[in-house]
């Protein structure tokens, strides 16, 4: 009789035959294992432990997993794992680990003990399924995330999302800016039911994409607090929106994005210069006018021989002539100035005499004037007669313009270190605080009745202050409402390029 | 002798106008602003105004609805004058009884001025 026919044998036999099949297995899996002893200390690894960690059988046992300690974990982690584990519990937990060559890899880790009969643990059992590929797709979804967020987030242009019913979902930061309300405050808003866009013609627009079309909704000004009474909201803004859905791979309609850009500056100086043109075209009929009239008046007059009428008509035919002239160069100056065209040919010469002649022809011309000139200036400054001439001429008109009917105007130079400094003060009814800086810009006018009463296009400030910054200068001013203003200009004593 | 007023705030355009309808042999009176309008042409009695669309104080259309709500006035014949010609319609509107557009012919001022001092 052979051993092998014992029921004992039989027995042995078949656990020789499940213990292959599971050495086999394990030695087949893709997730490295590895068992240690009590202590730690490695008894067994398998080929994909081999694989995974780059570390040999032969080099693995006999040592403790510390062999493939990142660094990544803090002691605490560890403390945690003994202590669980020595409990006789099973340690679950994703670990970076490190190969023999360095390189960090990510597993899900699972370490178990095993006991005896008698309860006590013997052995440690690791189990390592390794996620690096899975953890580096979950980091690049979070990072597409976060990418997607700050793109939403950070435009400069304002996004809206809507529900396919219209009502809002979300709005990035630059929406709260432009609206100039915390997107809490908004509450309910269904862009459906907005009647402001339905009398703008916008709605019709947003249908369209609400039905599953990309379109581009034209420029519209629109006021917030018609359509939503919140405090803070922007008086109104001029808006070019885009609108599109956005759809699931199923081709519904999943949500409405509308995208909005501040266009205000944009078409508030597009209107400022139909006003100019309008005004500008307005001034120079005026002389225009006159001039016809007295056309046809001195014809007539030349047909009777009345020589008295004729003069006089060819008197103030010039005297429109000169008027139109001024227009003109105005108007050319603003042009030269808005192409960069302006030509400075520059020299050393005295502003003070400049300034001194230019009063003497001020107090002459009209009668009650009186300009003084105060300070004196030590030397010569440098730049283009020609355009520095005219800065004064237009400082000094508007002192005499705005001034009331018998008008004291002082004219102060001050030389600094590297300029000199001029003053025009006039004793008018002045200029308040909110048009300081505004009155400077091309097209901009005080809208005063008052203004009519001195006609001119309204451009000599902007130009005058662009020809003394074009020479290295600054031009500004004080004044207050009723009190008066005080224009100052600086201009550099040498040459000075600026680009 | 028929009088005429003028109210516009270019002087130039007064004169001119006022030396050219005087020609014609009417009286001129001038106004170089909108203040008091009603007042002062209740004074006048002009036969014909002639009134510039834009005026320094007042709007010149505003000028006029005062003057054709005016018992006394209201049928004082008013031609209102601007360099836009595209004004037409709210000077007409605000119930003016003719238009010209700056700059205009003389012979028109005067077929205008002559319609209705006639009629």
């Amino acid at each position: 009789m052979s051993k092998s026919n014992t029921p004992k044998n039989k027995y042995k036999k078949r656990e020789d035959i499940e213990l292959k099949k599971f050495v086999s297995a394990v030695d087949q899996t893709n997730d490295a294992v590895f068992i240690t002893n009590i202590n730690g200390y490695i008894e067994y690894v398998n080929p994909a432990f081999e694989k995974m960690t780059g570390f040999k059988r032969s080099e693995a046992i006999g040592k403790t997993p510390r062999i493939i300690k990142s660094g990544e974990h803090d002691p605490i982690f560890y403390e945690k794992l003994w202590s669980t584990i020595l409990s006789g519990k099973a340690f679950r937990q994703t670990l970076v680990n490190k190969t023999k060559k360095g390189k960090h890899f990510v597993v899900d880790h699972s370490i178990t003990p095993i006991k005896n009969k008698q309860g006590q643990i013997t052995n440690f059992i690791g189990i390592w399924k390794d996620i690096t590929k899975r953890k580096e797709r979950e980091d690049a979804e979070r990072e597409d995330l976060v990418r997607f967020t700050n793109l939403f987030e950070q435009s400069p242009l304002s996004v809206q999302i809507f529900s396919p019913d219209g009502e809002t979902i979300g709005v990035n930061k630059a929406w709260e800016k432009l609206w100039n309300i915390p997107f809490s405050k908004l509450g309910k808003y269904n862009i459906l039911k907005d009647k402001q866009l339905i009398s703008s013609g916008s709605m019709t627009y947003i249908k369209k994409a609400f039905a599953g079309e990309a379109v581009e909704i034209p420029v519209i000004r629109y006021e917030p607090a018609k359509t939503k009474k919140i405090k803070g909201l922007v008086e109104y803004v001029w808006t070019k929106a885009y609108a599109y859905p956005i759809k699931n791979n199923k081709d519904e309609i999943k949500e409405v994005v509308i995208i909005h850009q501040d266009v205000t500056e944009k078409e508030e100086t597009e209107r400022k210069k139909e006003e100019f043109v309008s005004m500008a075209s307005h001034e120079l009929k005026t002389p225009l006018t006159s001039i016809n009239i007295y056309l046809k008046l001195l014809q007539k007059s030349l047909a009777v021989d009345n020589k008295q009428t004729a003069d006089t008509c060819l008197e103030n035919m010039l005297k429109q002539v000169e008027r139109l002239n001024k227009l003109t160069n105005e108007l050319l100056n603003v042009s030269i100035l808005s192409s960069d065209g302006l030509q400075i040919k520059g020299k050393h010469f005295s502003l003070e005499k400049l300034i001194k002649e230019n009063v003497k022809k001020m107090n002459g011309l009209s009668k009650g004037s009186n300009v003084t000139i105060k300070g004196k200036l030590q030397k010569n400054v440098w730049g283009d007669p020609d355009y520095i001439n005219q800065v004064i001429t237009n400082l000094l008109a508007n002192a005499i313009k705005y001034s009331s009917k018998d008008y004291d105007i002082e004219v102060k130079l001050t030389s600094k270190t590297d300029a000199a400094m001029v003053s025009v003060k006039d004793r008018g009814f002045g200029i308040a605080k909110e048009h300081h800086e505004k009155i400077f810009n091309r097209f901009y006018r005080v809208y005063d009745k008052i203004d009519r009463t001195y006609p001119g296009l309204g451009m000599g400030l902007y130009i005058s202050r662009e020809i003394i910054k074009r020479h290295g200068g600054n031009m500004w001013l004080k004044s207050k409402s009723g009190k008066g203003s005080t224009f100052y200009f600086s201009l550099p004593y040498s040459s000075i390029r600026i680009n | 002798m028929k009088k005429v007023l003028i109210i516009d705030d270019d002087e130039a355009i007064l004169e001119a106008m006022k030396i050219a309808i005087e020609g014609e042999g009417y009286g001129v009176e001038t106004l170089v602003n909108g203040d008091r309008v009603v007042d002062k042409v209740k004074t006048l009695k002009p036969d014909v105004i002639l009134l510039d669309l834009l005026l320094s104080g007042k709007d010149g259309s505003e000028i006029a609805k005062e003057l054709k709500s005016e018992n006394g006035i209201s049928k004082i014949p008013i031609i209102m004058i601007s360099a836009h010609p595209s004004a037409r319609d709210s000077a007409m509107i605000s119930g003016v009884d003719h238009f010209l557009a700056k700059p205009f012919d003389l012979e028109d001022l005067f077929n205008a001025i002559n319609k209705f001092i006639v009629s």
